[in-house]
């Protein structure tokens, strides 16, 4: 949520003492690599190797596991800390390592589910905002490792869930320049699905595109 | 059995050894405490196009719940858009009991959820079927995941929360009434009229999936929000469960079975024992037992006996340590 609310702040200059403070409290929140007895305690609850190795996402609440939704708002937090000029050296590293967080979450079929690429005995499978949503925290300029994924938003944005799906997988395709053609829009049914609706149409000028 | 499992297995197995004698200890001492004992319905429903309504509308007169005048809330078991697999509680069974409650004079019945991994709540309501078998349903839904929420302290809770955020309209209703699935779950066993109670906790404050749950216990937070609403009346829709990896992953099991009853801890373990689980086994139903002395074993059975609808669910290797 903090993340969330740096992305707000960002865009007006006078904010700047209240993102400077947000910024160090979220970057405080770090969660350092994984300790032996988590790899361990990984290794008996059968995690995939890769998740069990690769920390460096952001929880929902603090104290609690990462999943993918804090982790991209971290990283579009960050990125825009970085575009704005903040020079501490940790922005870089924990998008980084957010972004090989995110990359070892990737579901077999190629998008991301809300956090494990697998649900106990069974793999997960991608949903369609969640996918959306996990590629605004990848560089427009390389699409290394996440090809499948941009694969799998054109066949989504064919037949979205919902509005709020069809907002996120649109400004992917916006962001890593897919062309897509837009879709007739699902139908609104909160504040929030109108506010993501308004973000998607607003094309490169939406802040979340970082 | 492939080498994840034996090695689950084998830690598992040796801590449950550790722990064999203090978990009989603790049985012992709930079993011997004077509880008492609760009337839970079980009854045959072949499937969702029969009279549901009339049965659930004489399950409420059975069990003498004071109905009239009060404002309702229907809390069903709304997981994922997939229509075609028994994840959610079928539409015309939630239709069905609204419109028993209504049938009896319930002031206000409305219908409520908050999802723990989708967002987007209606469009899912709407694909799972709701707003086709429920006339009106956006304007008698809330989405808990967006309510307006009061701070609770939780005293003596079983798990390690002191205080949640819960929504309005749950704290503010005369009856909750848990219209859960009849489902396996891959961590708890089963999920039931208790464990359907997850989705009152916002996702606004908690996040998707509401993680700060698993992290203080998922039995001992099962446990505490039961705890939290002592108004409710369980009605369990078992037509068409679902067995092996649920809550989601799993695959349709068809039982044929509606059970209910005021006393969700009761209700749930006759659930257990229809599907083949000792409910002896299942942590939360433990420590309910544990802490106010009902006895798991001690559930009156009203209507079709257990044995006559009993459906032995399918389970994944790593639970079935919980069969009777």
């Amino acid at each position: 949520m903090t993340n969330l609310c740096l992305v707000a702040l960002a865009q007006q200059p006078e904010n700047r003492k209240q993102f400077s403070a947000g910024l160090a409290w979220s970057l405080a929140q770090a969660k350092p690599d994984y300790t032996r007895f988590e790899r361990f305690m990984h290794w008996v609850q059968n995690v995939p190797a890769a998740e069990a190795n690769t920390s460096g996402g952001c929880p929902w609440v603090p104290g609690t596991a990462a999943w993918v939704a804090p982790t991209v708002a971290m990283v579009i937090a960050f990125g825009l800390a970085l575009k704005l000029g903040y020079t501490d050296p940790n922005l870089a590293t924990q998008i980084r390592r957010a972004r090989a967080f995110l990359l070892s979450r990737e579901c077999p079929d190629g998008g991301w589910n809300t956090g494990s690429s697998q649900l106990r005995t069974k793999a997960s499978y991608a949903y369609p905002e969640m996918t959306g949503m996990a590629l605004l925290a990848f560089d427009r300029a390389s699409r290394v490792g996440i090809e499948r994924a941009l694969h799998l938003v054109r066949t989504m944005l064919k037949q979205p869930e919902s509005s709020e799906a069809q907002s996120w997988l649109s400004m992917a395709g916006h962001l890593h320049h897919l062309g897509v053609p837009p879709s007739a829009p699902k139908p609104c049914r909160s504040v929030r699905d109108l506010a993501l609706y308004l973000l998607a149409t607003a094309g490169l000028q939406n802040p979340l595109l970082v | 059995m492939n080498q994840s499992l034996s090695r689950r297995y084998f830690f598992f197995g040796s801590l449950a050894l550790g722990f064999t004698s203090i978990g009989c200890a603790h049985r012992s001492q709930a079993l011997s405490s004077k509880g008492r004992s609760y009337p839970v319905s079980v009854l045959k429903a072949a499937n969702y196009s029969i009279e549901l309504e009339d049965i659930v509308r004489r399950v409420l007169i059975e069990h003498a719940v004071a109905v009239r005048g009060k404002r309702v809330l229907l809390k069903p078991n709304l997981v994922e858009f997939n229509p075609y697999k028994p994840i959610n509680t079928h539409p015309a069974f939630v239709a069905a009991v609204a419109g028993a409650f209504r049938a009896l004079g319930a002031a206000e019945v409305r219908i409520a959820e908050g999802p723990g991994h989708r967002r987007t709540t209606l469009d899912m309501a709407e694909a799972a079927g709701y707003f086709a078998a429920i006339a009106q349903f956006e304007s008698k839904f809330t989405d808990l995941n967006l309510d307006a929420v009061r701070k609770v302290k939780l005293k003596q809770p079983f798990s390690t929360l002191h205080e949640l955020y819960l929504p309005e309209t749950a704290l503010g209703c005369d009856l909750l009434v848990s219209l859960p699935k009849l489902k396996t779950h891959h961590w708890a066993g089963a999920t039931l009229s208790m464990k359907n109670l997850f989705g009152l906790v916002p996702g606004a404050v908690y996040g998707w999936p509401k993680n700060i749950l698993h992290y203080a216990g998922i039995n001992e937070s099962v446990a505490d929000l039961h705890n939290l609403f002592p108004r409710q009346f369980a009605i369990v829709d078992g037509i068409e469960g679902m067995q092996g990896n649920g809550p989601i992953e799993g695959y349709v099991k068809h039982s044929g079975v509606i059970i209910a009853g005021a006393h969700p801890p009761s209700v749930d373990a006759t659930c257990c024992r229809i599907m083949g689980i000792a409910p002896e086994k299942i942590k939360y139903l433990k420590l309910v037992a544990a802490r106010s002395g009902w006895p798991i074993e001690g559930v009156v059975e009203r209507g079709e006996s257990v044995e006559s609808v009993r459906s032995r669910f399918d389970l994944i290797g790593d639970l079935e340590f919980l069969r009777g």
